[in-house]
């Protein structure tokens, strides 16, 4: 699992309200499925912006880019964050 | 167009009306949203939607004062995506010659019992209805009756009675200043639909006073005692209901005084014919994402668009072959908490089979329900998908109720 993948977890699990882990989650389990609303979708984009340091373009201000830990890291990387596997 | 240029829309915005990211994906290269807060306890926080365009915070401002502090923002149109801005939303927008419904209009829109004398007024055929409150419960209307407040939403306070000491209960059990409507309940006629029950909701775009139907959407059974449980589009009518239901929606939106904007009117089909429930002055909930299942346009983006004055020619079409529905889990009547849920993961794992594209789950185990509030804000659990029949979307909510099993606490 990636630093990238941990810290999305870690905003998750602060900011999501999920039904579940945020550890227990796959790569691509749809976040909306166990519990993050509408509401909560976008305090995950502001934490996600918080903790990695960057802003989310207009392009990117969308459900789908917080439906899953997988599209998060995509978007994140889109916009020059990487780091390498733990 | 840079963002900066586009014409500004004002939104009036709350927690209990459409998610931020669905307005900000209609209003993409369209305009520029400027987010009007403060209006109602429960707005979101200005930091969040600043990221998102201009924030308003109208909060303690009297309605003049509003209209004064929106017009420094040089707005281009108004929107409303829920009924309880209505009414300031129509007072900011006549100060500021703004296109949307008139002051009275709104009025009439906000107010149940004024509604009804709006509609025998113009000889649109609604039931027996009087106003009641707790000082003045008695009324002349036949019974079984539903109680309902005259400025309600959702299923708040709402009630079936029957019997003048049904009345005198409810009422005791509300605030004790609030009013109501007393209405003769409409029953159900005898159908062969499976799906619908007999209520349909028509969604018109009306344009200076010209009218055009959009769709007629069916509804899924109530949950008692009259809780939204979904719908579907397009609705199962047969073509003469479905233009008996698209003139009466006319006729009330007439009757109504509505010029402008994307209405939503609620029917029900009874032994006596169609029957107008409510006409909204918004776009109905849910709807949005139905068309847009079936390859039709967002109408957010279209109340955006005729908000602004654009001219958004003919009426969309969509592909008529296909279902599109969505889907509501809600909380018995006498359920205090949510348990748990099961089944989620048979559920996932038949998702292609059954025409299910999105499952959300609204809610935490040991969390509180309510029974009093709209589905749309206090579902449990929400399925939306697209079907190839409506007899196929009838196998699809079977199987549904087949595989999730959801404990509650009760009282």
């Amino acid at each position: 699992m990636s630093q990238i993948d941990l810290r999305i977890r870690n905003v998750l699990e602060g900011n999501a309200r999920l039904l579940v882990a945020a550890n227990a989650l796959n790569d691509d389990s749809d976040l909306y499925e166990v519990g993050l609303s509408s509401h909560a979708s976008v305090n995950v984009m502001l934490a996600c912006e918080d903790e990695f340091g960057v802003e989310f373009p207009e392009s990117l201000l969308r459900k789908s880019t917080f439906q899953s830990i997988g599209s998060i890291r995509r978007a994140l990387e889109s916009l020059g964050i990487a780091d390498g596997a733990e | 167009m840079p963002v900066n240029e586009l014409p500004r829309l004002g939104i009036f915005q709350n927690n209990s009306t459409v998610s931020i990211f669905d307005l900000v994906e209609a209003a993409s290269g369209l305009c520029r949203i400027v987010w009007i807060i403060g209006w109602a306890p429960d707005s979101p926080p200005a930091r969040v939607l600043s990221r998102f365009g201009d924030v308003a915070d109208v909060t303690g401002m009297t309605d003049s004062e509003i209209a004064k502090h929106l017009a420094t923002f040089n707005l281009s149109g108004l929107a409303v995506f829920n009924d309880p801005p209505l009414m300031v939303a129509a007072g900011v927008a006549e100060a500021l010659n703004l296109r949307f419904h008139s002051p009275s209009t709104a009025e009439v829109l906000s107010d149940k019992f004024l509604q009804r004398r709006a509609l025998r007024d113009a000889s649109v055929a609604v039931p027996g209805f009087a106003a009641v409150r707790r000082s003045s419960p008695d009324a002349d209307v036949p019974f079984p009756a539903v109680l309902k407040p005259r400025a309600g939403a959702g299923a708040r306070d709402t009630f079936l009675v029957r019997s003048a000491r049904d009345v005198v209960d409810a009422l005791n059990r509300c605030d004790p200043d609030e009013e109501f409507i007393l209405e003769e309940w409409l029953p159900d006629r005898a159908t062969t639909q499976t799906l619908s029950a007999n209520v349909v909701s028509v969604e018109s775009i009306t344009r200076d006073g010209n009218v055009d139907h959009l769709m007629v959407t069916g509804r899924f059974p109530y949950a008692p005692p009259f809780r939204d449980s979904g719908g579907f589009l397009p609705s199962d009518l047969e073509q003469s209901d479905w233009n008996d239901v698209c003139a009466l929606a006319g006729r009330a939106i007439l009757a109504a005084g509505i010029r402008d904007g994307v209405i939503h009117t609620e029917i029900k089909m009874t032994p006596s014919g169609p029957r107008v429930v409510e006409i909204n002055g918004r776009l109905g909930g849910g709807v949005s994402k139905l068309i847009e299942r079936i390859g039709g346009p967002s109408l957010n983006g279209w109340v955006m668009r005729l908000a602004l004055g654009d001219d958004v020619g003919p009426l969309p079409t969509f592909d008529q072959s296909l279902v599109s529905f969505f889907h509501f889990v809600v909380a018995p009547l006498n359920a205090v908490a949510f348990e748990a849920i099961s089944g989620l993961d048979e559920l996932t794992a038949l998702k292609a089979q059954l025409g299910i594209d999105d499952i959300h789950v609204n809610v935490q185990p040991g969390q509180g329900v309510s029974t009093q509030q709209t589905s749309f804000t206090a579902y449990v659990v929400r399925i939306d998908g697209v079907v190839s029949s409506h007899q196929e979307l009838a196998a699809t909510l079977s199987a549904i109720d087949d595989t999730l099993t959801v404990t509650w606490a009760y009282s």
